[in-house]
């Protein structure tokens, strides 16, 4: 958590605020509920209005926005008047790398830019491998290989990212009985189907040496 | 992209999965109590359970590991087994588990 403090009779340059209040909300981008691992947060991050004392300091804690899942989340101080009437509402990013702000003395956040790039879409991981003889599967490109078979072929592995899962689509043509000879460094790999357009899919786990351990048994489809 | 442990067997462990969701762990000696803690509901999570040369270390999978497979004891072998975090901070098994001698 960071915490955040104020006077709002400077912030405002305002000397009589008797009864002004403060309320902080969490924004983001898009349709995607801010998260804190994996758990939802609340867009209404103070309960009631934060405690303003009667020369105008207040102070509240936020999770960082760093540590809120997706990127591009900012947080909203909203300060009223004793009308209940806004006087004031500034955006701000806090870091958990600096751990307190004081909100007398830091810029407010400028929501109105471009949101962040969205995360890459699976399709993007899902990698199609041409035929050959001694196919190459670069697993810097890609989570998932689609490889058709239209001859007998012996695979093999490159730039496995260790801890990563990796699935392979090996795919008969309308010929079928191709064989396809699993990379040497894929241990424990199921037999692929034989049949006319079988279908063999196989999960992975890389290791600290790019070795690609099965995590179960491999499917079948037709 | 998935992040990997590197650990060493200890008699008692504690994981933080805040660190990792693959873990690769050595037995040179058997682990009697295993926890995790900081799991992510839907996040899967590996692991790599290597025997030494040796063979024969045990692992007793904690509480909050459902339907894990058996750690295989053959000297050199590679257990792998898989789970899903799910509410809880239980991880259960997706598949059974598959276990090869190493090299082979």
């Amino acid at each position: 958590m960071v915490t955040v403090s104020g006077i709002l009779t400077t912030i405002l340059n305002e000397s009589d605020l008797p009864s002004a209040t403060v309320e902080v909300a969490l924004c983001g981008y898009g349709s995607q509920v801010p998260r804190l691992n994996g758990q939802a947060l609340a867009a209404r991050v103070t309960d009631g209005n934060v405690v303003v004392n009667n020369v105008g300091y207040f102070q509240f804690q936020v999770v960082p926005n760093d540590d809120i899942e997706p990127a591009g989340t900012y947080y909203t101080v909203t300060i009223k008047d004793d009308n209940g009437d806004i006087v004031q509402v500034n955006a701000y990013i806090f870091d958990s790398g600096t751990g307190t702000y004081d909100l007398n003395t830091i810029d407010p956040y400028d929501p109105n830019q471009p949101p962040p790039p969205l995360a890459p879409a699976l399709a993007d991981w899902f990698v199609v491998v041409p035929f050959s003889a001694n196919p190459m599967f670069d697993l810097s490109q890609g989570l998932a290989f689609k490889y058709t078979l239209t001859g007998d072929s012996i695979g093999h592995i490159e730039n496995g990212v260790p801890g990563n899962l990796y699935t392979f689509f090996i795919v008969q043509d309308s010929v079928g009985g191709h064989n396809f000879t699993w990379p040497e460094a894929c241990h424990n790999a199921t037999p692929i189907n034989m049949d006319i357009f079988g279908v063999t899919i196989q999960t992975f786990v890389c290791d600290a040496i790019q070795e690609l351990w099965a995590i179960g048994a491999g499917t079948y489809y037709l | 992209m998935r992040r990997m442990l590197q650990l060493a067997a200890a008699q008692a462990m504690i994981l933080d999965a805040s660190q990792g969701e693959t873990f690769d762990i050595s037995f040179r000696t058997s682990i009697t109590s295993i926890a995790i803690k900081n799991l992510i509901a839907g996040q899967l999570y590996c692991f790599i359970l290597r025997q030494d040369a040796t063979g024969k270390h045990a692992l007793n999978w904690g509480n909050n590991f459902l339907n894990a497979m058996m750690l295989d004891p053959n000297p050199n072998s590679v257990t792998v087994q898989c789970f899903i975090g799910v509410p809880g901070q239980v991880l259960m098994a997706i598949t059974p588990g598959t276990w090869t001698e190493e090299g082979s």
